[in-house]
């Protein structure tokens, strides 16, 4: 009996201590996740911060590249970064970067109807993406105006004008994001080197608003044939009279380099000296161009009337850069009449840059694609997008296993 | 001598004792600990309150968006005052400050349910409403539907933006936590209440916009915080030449 009592007062004692445990365990438990939360909320502003530095980071790179001059592979700023496998180390936080030129893709806004079907893009999708873009209320066979967009459960007017953003292609009637970030099917941009991890994604083929300037010769600039006095003035440069003569009538006429260089009696010595000496209006900077320096094997593909052996020819000459349009017209296989295709569409520089870029900070993740654009007063940031996809790394084509570590350390 | 086998009524009295002790100590202890959670907790609820706030307007505003494009009208910047309890900046001298903002901005984040659905196009409109491009803004204490009794902070959304900034999209409550709100914005030289890119000759987005606000929780303080609009080209170098006012 007594020993019964015994366990009573520790029966007791227990439960006490247990109820005790309890309250103390459950403002433990809130107490965590109070902190989790602000703990949360702080690394994601610190990342914030990391990215800040990033960004600085790519602007100071891209201010360094002098105006005018070819944008190629082998600069500074295509190495920074070694395509997304380097981590920056900013003390707990990290950050890796891509510098892509924005030029290197094909532009929403110039791209034509067979360089789309040539991409994979099915008629009635280029029916709507042609209609998209362009004013009036007519539409295509396959395409679509208001009449249609308004008739969606959530209704809109179509833009009836240029893109703003690549991914501004979900609202064309018929896109869907599998279009967009999925791998092409069907596209006729085979590589020559049958890997098709580098058949890039609908939406890492476009652009939006790639600038580009005048390419410059080395030593010299271009003049505006419209404001050529004399024949010999040309013929000096095409060693040609006939070819000159013509040039020099219709000069006044000229709407682009292409139909300069369709002139019969075209040859590619002719076009390469042509192309170093004179050019087709007074533009300051070019919208929508691809640059042939860094543009990828599949983009390049795409260019009317470049073979496969003609791709292989350009990306070999990518390995040093072409600093002049007369080196592209001497490109082997390159002929007048393609040369005529692609000029007003080509470039060898660019003003446009997409930075690619995740910052870390504990727990806080941020992964960014900037639009910088080279201005007269340094790199601008023009838009940005902050990606919220799980497999970002992936669709970046970034190695999971980061490479070097740099450390950053402030000036002292 | 006979050995008690049970416990005492000593020993009963004392672990009462003790016991009453502990209850009292306990008791006083859950007490103050009570009294300043619930305080902790209002304050706590007042700065989550706030980083919500800034956060979400941060993340909006710093995206801001500007074609560069001559003429093109679908997006703009533009300051009104429409009516709801004005604030003023009590770090500023620009009075009253206006309480709606419309803008353009590439802000929305494309869902990941969207990115991971195979919904044909149309379904995919009827599920997630119209996603991508450039979309707009328009915050302001007074909604441009009809709202009945609500009462708050409104942001009507539309996606894609149009030349129209005065209605379309959905409109939806963004904080009923928010009493009054103002903005200003800084031209390159000095902060001030007007922005309208509409009558700009050379539309530009301010380098910062600050925003003044007054939680309903706390209507004694007026909070501030800046945000730097990314998008912007404006520098002390390089001002907005038409500015009139100034902080």
């Amino acid at each position: 009996m007594a020993r019964k009592r015994r366990g009573v007062v520790y029966i007791v004692a227990l439960i006490g201590m247990a109820g005790l445990l309890a309250v103390l365990g459950g403002i433990a438990v809130r107490q965590k996740t109070t902190f989790a939360a602000r703990q949360n909320r702080v690394d994601f502003a610190r990342a914030e911060n990391v990215y800040d530095g990033a960004i600085a980071r790519a602007m100071a790179e891209l201010s360094l590249i002098e105006d005018g001059t070819a944008t190629t592979l082998a600069d500074d700023w295509a190495l920074l970064g070694s395509g997304g496998n380097d981590r920056f180390i900013v003390g707990p936080g990290s950050f890796r970067m891509e510098l892509v030129d924005a030029s290197s893709r094909i532009d929403l806004n110039t791209i034509t109807e067979q360089e789309l079907l040539d991409l994979g893009v099915t008629e009635d999708l280029v029916d709507s993406l042609l209609d998209w873009r362009e004013a009036g209320q007519s539409p295509r066979e396959q395409g679509a105006k208001d009449e249609y967009y308004n008739t969606l459960t959530n209704p809109y007017n179509s833009a009836a004008a240029t893109f703003q953003t690549v991914n501004e292609l979900l609202l064309v009637k018929g896109f869907t994001p599998a279009m967009l970030y999925q791998p092409l099917e069907g596209a006729s941009t085979e590589l020559a080197s049958g890997d098709t991890t580098l058949i890039p994604v609908l939406a890492d083929f476009l652009s939006v608003g790639s600038v580009s300037v005048p390419v410059q010769p080395q030593g010299g600039t271009v003049q505006n044939l419209a404001q050529v006095q004399t024949i010999q003035q040309i013929n000096q440069v095409v060693g040609n009279l006939p070819l000159a003569t013509q040039i020099f009538n219709q000069r006044a006429q000229f709407q682009t380099m292409g139909q300069v260089l369709a002139l019969p009696g075209m040859t590619s010595a002719a076009a390469a000296q042509l192309l170093d000496r004179f050019t087709v209006g007074n533009a300051a900077e070019y919208e929508g161009r691809t640059n042939l320096n860094t543009a990828s094997e599949a983009v390049l593909n795409t260019l009317p009337e470049f073979t496969s052996d003609l791709t292989a020819a350009v990306m070999t000459l990518q390995e040093t850069g072409m600093t002049s349009l007369g080196e592209v017209a001497q490109i082997p296989g390159m002929t007048p009449q393609i040369l005529a295709g692609i000029i007003d569409r080509v470039t060898l520089n660019s003003r446009s840059f997409i930075v690619r870029i995740q910052a870390q900070y504990q727990t806080g993740t941020i992964e960014r694609e900037v639009i910088v654009n080279l201005t007269d007063q340094g790199p601008r940031v023009m838009r940005y997008e902050t990606l919220t996809t799980d497999d970002v790394v992936n669709r970046w084509n970034w190695d999971v296993e980061t490479g070097a570590d740099i450390e950053l350390v402030p000036n002292s | 001598m006979r050995r008690s086998s049970g416990i005492t009524l000593v020993e009963t009295i004392v672990v009462v004792a003790i016991m009453m002790i502990l209850m009292a100590a306990l008791s006083f202890a859950i007490s103050i600990g009570t009294r300043n959670e619930t305080l902790g907790q209002e304050q706590s609820l007042r700065l989550q309150q706030r980083l919500d706030f800034e956060e979400r307007v941060t993340a909006m505003l710093s995206s801001a968006y500007l074609s560069t494009t001559e003429g093109d009208t679908r997006t703009y910047m533009l300051a009104e005052t429409k009516g709801g309890t004005l604030v003023s900046n009590p770090a500023s001298d620009l009075g009253e400050l206006p309480d709606s903002l419309t803008f353009t901005s590439f802000a929305p984040r494309i869902t990941g349910a969207l990115l991971a659905s195979t919904d044909d196009f149309e379904t995919a409109n009827e599920k997630f409403k119209p996603q991508g491009g450039v979309s707009e803004y328009s915050l302001s204490p007074v909604p441009t539907g009809d709202a009945g009794t609500q009462e708050g902070l409104f942001l009507r959304t539309q996606t894609p933006s149009d030349s129209d900034d005065t209605q379309g999209g959905y409109e939806e409550m963004f904080t009923t936590e928010i009493l009054s709100v103002g903005f200003e914005f800084w031209d390159g030289v000095q902060w001030t209440a007007t922005w309208d890119t509409f009558t700009m000759s050379a539309p530009r987005l301010p380098a910062a916009i600050r925003i003044s606000y007054i939680l309903v929780a706390d209507p004694q303080n007026t909070y501030s915080f800046v945000v730097q609009v990314t998008g912007s080209d404006v520098t002390p170098d390089n001002p907005v030449e038409t500015s009139t006012e100034g902080a």
